[in-house]
């Protein structure tokens, strides 16, 4: 039966002057002395600037600001930036940077309401009402200046454990944001390869959402304009790299994505993703980039609704015109083309063994993705890791 | 660095709970949310199983029922207001259920938004975010009705001392928990289904050609159209089919979402003015008035209508239908639709059999201009324009 639960209050705020609405959003959630958090590239590129100049100083203003997030968040940024949150008294978080601001502000969140002074870890999932009613809430703003890894406006984040090699995982209420903030002024231009990785990750991340949601509609839409505007938009975004609108636009649909695959319970793909980015150190979104063509391939038969992708991969017109009995070998076709087709104009790594991961690693690493994978689909076994990870070698 | 053209705001902090028979089950998170001591607002009690049903349920979960309002204004009065907040404050509720139909749930939205802001005047509220939130005053939201789309936009109509209509915007009137179970749905009579559908289907119309719109409400609002074919005329055939009805309430629990975005058109301005002015339900003002809004608004919203089409007929109607008479098709179709099943159940067609003539026109052009909705119209709107539309239908 159709049922369906969804929930996401996150506010977003995209395009044009977008920044502007910042000190009404502070107001409106009672927040007079935020902490501004950032990295030395925002710093360095004028977008804490462009931050402060659009505070309203009168009566909001900046509590205290702090810009050396490391290149990927750890244990220590989020101790450093509870601790300067306490000491100036501040009553909400701007992030203003890339993913590691991002990861850092929600895990900062996380801790700081529920009054954990030192960096724990937890590893389970939290009765989201439970959270939200007995610690209240912090007003927490995210303001991408990067590519967005699409957990801006979801319940996840993770830190990671350099010198453990651990990598944190949390998935609460208590680090979801208030909003989130895209506006081209705090964006800079991106290099094509970077918009092509961060783009095919998303279509996966949107695809995912489209087949797993069919009973949700709302996850559903937000899955279906990802992928439309990704099709649409990302090999223009390429081209012509410096069009703000295109920029916008595809960070949005990271975005957007990001809410449809996590709004998936359980999902293989995601825990391949997600094991092979510990391993590699490269992003959850390189991984997809490179995974997903071998996984729908592989995975087509048993992702059921996979025929109905084809539609806001080709729109209406090509959809009505198609033999319905060929749609899942059409919307295979269709991602190929795309995927290669952004693959050469970019010319980035299309096979794992480009991350720098061996084969004599592929044993230890399906061992890793099933402990972690909690579904229930007997075809998503220990063979069909290994192969899976064997074609995209 | 070039600059970017466009600006987009989207915000649904209502969260959903949905399915047939998931009343019980979502109940169980009321206290959750902060419920203790709730505020029961419902249509008349008198054989009224689901007000029956949702209040066992609320119970059921340990929250106690504080007190029971019983709201049959179509459109909320200030009146039933003040006297809602005075049985609030007198029985120390701490939050509002609402189950019941579109009057109801308008009536609990502009509670909670009064009580939440500590407004002393319900008049001050009127207009665009007007009121901020100082307390925390839980609404949940239960639909009884087909129609469903108020449940989760951030609207409502309200009706002064002096009968005059007005509008409030404000987040505040988003409930925090909607629970949508087609089990909990009245049917009292064949016209049900229809009213949900039309309304549905209008508004996200409407929504899908907005000048607001952006591709997430679209998709949103696409989603719901096909919603909408696949199960007008299985509920309209039966009323008791509960995968029918359901499907009609996503539909107009996706229009309402998209509505706290894209806002709607002059189909909505106009029914909100007739149903005010001839005190006619809105589905049936709807019903008369929206082909020719439709067409009103085809030069500038062909493509959109387009699209739309196929969501309406689906493969091979579509691929068959040339691509320039696609949007005619769709209005068409819409005009088809209302024309059967209101001639059908013997509903109003025209302004003369809901008692609207040329003497009110001029109160209902008036009332028409008042409303938000125009504001996003993909035409500019105009007084002309409105009469126009209207004497078209008389």
């Amino acid at each position: 039966m159709s049922t369906f639960g969804f929930s996401n209050d996150v506010k977003i705020l995209c395009g044009d002057h977008a920044l502007d609405n910042l000190p009404y959003e502070l107001r409106e959630r009672e927040c007079t002395r935020p902490l501004l958090i950032s990295d030395e590239r925002s710093y360095r590129l004028g977008f804490v600037k462009e931050v402060r100049h659009a505070m309203d100083n009168d009566i909001v203003a900046l509590g205290a600001t702090y810009y050396k997030i490391s290149e990927k968040a750890t244990p220590k940024d989020c101790d450093d930036v509870i601790n300067l949150y306490k000491a100036h008294g501040c009553d909400g978080i701007i992030a203003l940077g890339g993913e590691n601001v991002t990861q850092c502000a929600k895990v900062a969140k996380l801790m700081l309401l529920q009054g954990v002074g030192d960096f724990v870890y937890f590893n389970h999932k939290f009765d989201m009402d439970a959270e939200k009613l007995a610690y209240g809430d912090l007003p927490l703003f995210i303001l991408p200046t990067e590519i967005p890894c699409g957990i801006e406006a979801t319940d996840r984040a993770s830190v990671f454990d350099e010198k453990n090699n651990l990598l944190y995982n949390f998935e609460s209420v208590l680090t979801r944001a208030s909003a989130v903030i895209l506006d081209v002024r705090l964006t800079d231009i991106m290099p094509a390869k970077a918009m092509a990785t961060a783009g095919l990750g998303a279509l996966a991340m949107s695809i995912k959402g489209f087949v797993d949601n069919t009973t949700n509609p709302i996850a559903l839409a937000y899955a279906t304009s990802a992928i439309h505007t990704i099709i649409n938009e990302l090999l223009p975004a390429m081209r012509h790299n410096s069009n703000a609108d295109y920029r916008i636009s595809i960070y949005s649909s990271i975005i957007n994505a990001g809410i449809a695959y996590y709004a998936i319970d359980e999902s293989l793909l995601r825990d391949i993703a997600t094991e092979l980015s510990i391993k590699t150190e490269h992003s959850h979104l390189q991984i997809l980039s490179i995974m997903f063509p071998v996984y729908y391939k592989e995975k087509v038969t048993t992702e059921k609704p996979f025929k109905s992708v084809l539609m806001p991969l080709v729109g209406e017109e090509e959809y009505a015109l198609s033999n319905a009995k060929s749609r899942e070998i059409k919307a295979i076709d269709k991602i190929k083309d795309f995927w290669e087709s952004v693959v050469a104009l970019a010319e980035i790594p299309s096979r794992l063994q480009s991350t720098g991961i061996e084969q004599s690693d592929f044993v230890k690493l399906a061992d890793a993705v099933i402990t972690r994978y909690r579904g229930t689909d007997p075809h998503n076994n220990f063979t069909t890791i290994v192969k899976l990870l064997e074609e995209a070698f | 660095m070039k600059g970017s053209r466009f600006y987009y705001e989207f915000y649904n902090p209502a969260k959903v709970e949905a399915g047939i028979g998931c009343l019980e089950q979502a109940a169980e998170k009321l206290p959750l949310l902060g419920l203790h001591n709730a505020f029961f607002v419902c249509d008349r009690l008198e054989n009224n199983d689901s007000a029956d049903n949702v209040r066992k349920a609320v119970n059921a979960a340990k929250v106690r029922t504080g007190a029971i309002y019983v709201c049959e204004d179509k459109i909320v009065r200030l009146e039933s207001l003040r006297d809602m907040r005075d049985v609030y404050r007198a029985n120390n509720c701490d939050s509002i259920v609402a189950c019941g139909s579109y009057g109801v749930i308008n009536a609990a939205k502009t509670l909670r938004m009064m009580l939440a802001g500590q407004v002393a005047r319900f008049e001050d509220a009127k207009g665009i975010d007007a009121v901020r939130k100082k307390v925390n005053v839980p609404l949940v939201a239960v639909p009884t009705d087909v129609g469903t789309s108020n449940v989760a936009s951030d609207d409502v109509t309200l009706k002064d001392d002096e009968g005059a209509v007005f509008e409030c915007v404000s987040p505040l009137c988003i409930p925090d928990f909607c629970i949508i179970d087609p089990k909990v749905v009245s049917v009292r009579d064949a016209d049900a289904p229809i009213a949900g559908a039309l309304e549905s289907f209008a508004k996200n119309i409407e929504e899908f050609v907005s000048r607001q719109a952006v591709t997430l409400t679209k998709c949103m609002n696409l989603i719901a159209i096909r919603e909408v074919r696949d199960n007008f005329v299985k509920s309209a055939d039966d009323p008791t089919d509960e995968h029918a009805v359901f499907g009609l309430q996503k539909a107009g629990l996706l229009a309402g979402i998209c509505y706290v975005g894209a806002s709607a058109g002059i189909a909505h301005a106009i029914s909100g003015a007739l149903a005010s002015v001839t005190g006619r339900e809105r589905y049936i003002c709807t019903g008369i008035i929206f082909a020719e809004c439709m067409r009103y608004n085809l030069e500038v919203a062909e493509k959109d209508y387009a699209q739309a089409y196929y969501y309406i007929v689906g493969d091979d109607k579509y691929a068959a239908t040339p691509a320039g008479e696609r949007a005619e098709a769709l209005i068409a179709a819409a005009e088809t639709m209302i024309k059967e099943k209101f001639g059908a159940n013997r509903l109003a067609t025209r302004l003369s059999d809901i008692g609207a003539d040329e003497e009110l026109l001029d109160k209902i052009v008036e009332e028409t201009m008042k409303s938000y909705a125009l504001v996003t119209n993909p035409r500019n709107v105009t007084k002309e324009d409105v009469y126009a539309i209207l004497r078209s239908v008389m």
